[in-house]
């Protein structure tokens, strides 16, 4: 079943893609509209349940910039930890995992990587073989030395 | 203590796993009700409702947000259906929480016409 526009508006929804590489891309809505080819991928739905199945740790790393972006810097460490673990949890399975970079603005395109594995990453093939589930294989330029706010959904 | 109150609520439904985009505490007096983003509330409050329609119909997409859906118009209804000559104006909000990050959520320009 697709995503209504109420049900964009009121979830927080994680979504996600492959790359040509193989790279698995997870995406915090924060409230955010979704891409179209997402909005209608029924798969979507069953990603955060199956991702239950895979127990891989990957090291992971933070983008050190998401503090200016998201103006934490007066923050202390554990609202700022708040902000980072569900993002770190998704890097550990070996995902690069990004957020919504300003909230409360349903049409906004601009993401930012919160963080990413470091040895490796969750490749692909092995994440279909472990979950039985197909993602969209989406051609994208997304760099992940990119530690600024970028418009994500024009790129896929 | 407002601010207390919406950090406690999406403390809740993030240790819960819910994954509201957003959660809000409304004031008014001796009225306090919490909510979250969602469907427009129903019934809806007559002042409310006015208001709401001339920012857009509910439900359009105005000023880059969903008229009628946002978590101040859905808590600030459950005392407005009770007494709809509170004026909207007059009505307090907690700073929205999303829970996943427990970050602050900026009110939308729909919200800022509607009560301010």
């Amino acid at each position: 079943m697709a995503y209504s526009e109420e049900e964009q508006h009121r979830r927080d929804i994680d979504w996600f893609f492959t790359d040509q590489s193989g790279r698995i891309f997870h995406i915090a809505s924060g409230g955010g509209i979704l891409p179209k080819r997402i909005q209608e991928d029924d798969n979507n739905r069953l990603i955060s349940g199956v991702l239950r199945l895979i127990s891989a740790e990957f090291k992971t790393e933070i983008n050190q910039n998401v503090i200016n972006i998201i103006g934490y810097q007066d923050q202390s460490p554990e609202r700022r930890d708040l902000y980072f673990e569900s993002f770190i949890n998704f890097a550990k399975l070996g995902l690069f995992s990004f957020d919504n970079s300003i909230l409360g603005n349903f049409e906004n395109q601009k993401y930012h990587l919160v963080a990413k594995p470091t040895n490796g990453f969750l490749n692909y093939n092995d994440f279909v073989q472990l979950t039985r589930v197909e993602l969209p294989i989406i051609k994208t330029d997304i760099r992940i030395d990119n530690f600024n706010s970028f418009d994500l959904i024009s790129l896929i | 203590m407002l601010e207390r109150i919406a950090y406690r609520y999406a403390m809740r439904l993030r240790n819960l796993g819910h994954d509201h985009a957003a959660v809000v505490i409304s004031k008014y007096k001796y009225y306090v009700a919490k909510d979250t983003s969602g469907q427009p509330p129903d019934p809806i409050a007559i002042n409310l409702e006015k208001k709401l329609l001339t920012i857009g119909d509910i439900g359009e997409r105005v000023n880059g947000n969903l008229v009628g859906y946002c978590a101040e118009v859905r808590s600030s209804n459950k005392f407005l259906i009770l007494d709809n000559t509170i004026p909207l104006n007059r009505i307090i909000f907690s700073q929205a929480i999303r829970p996943r990050t427990m970050q602050e959520v900026p009110m939308c320009n729909n919200c800022r016409i509607t009560f301010r």
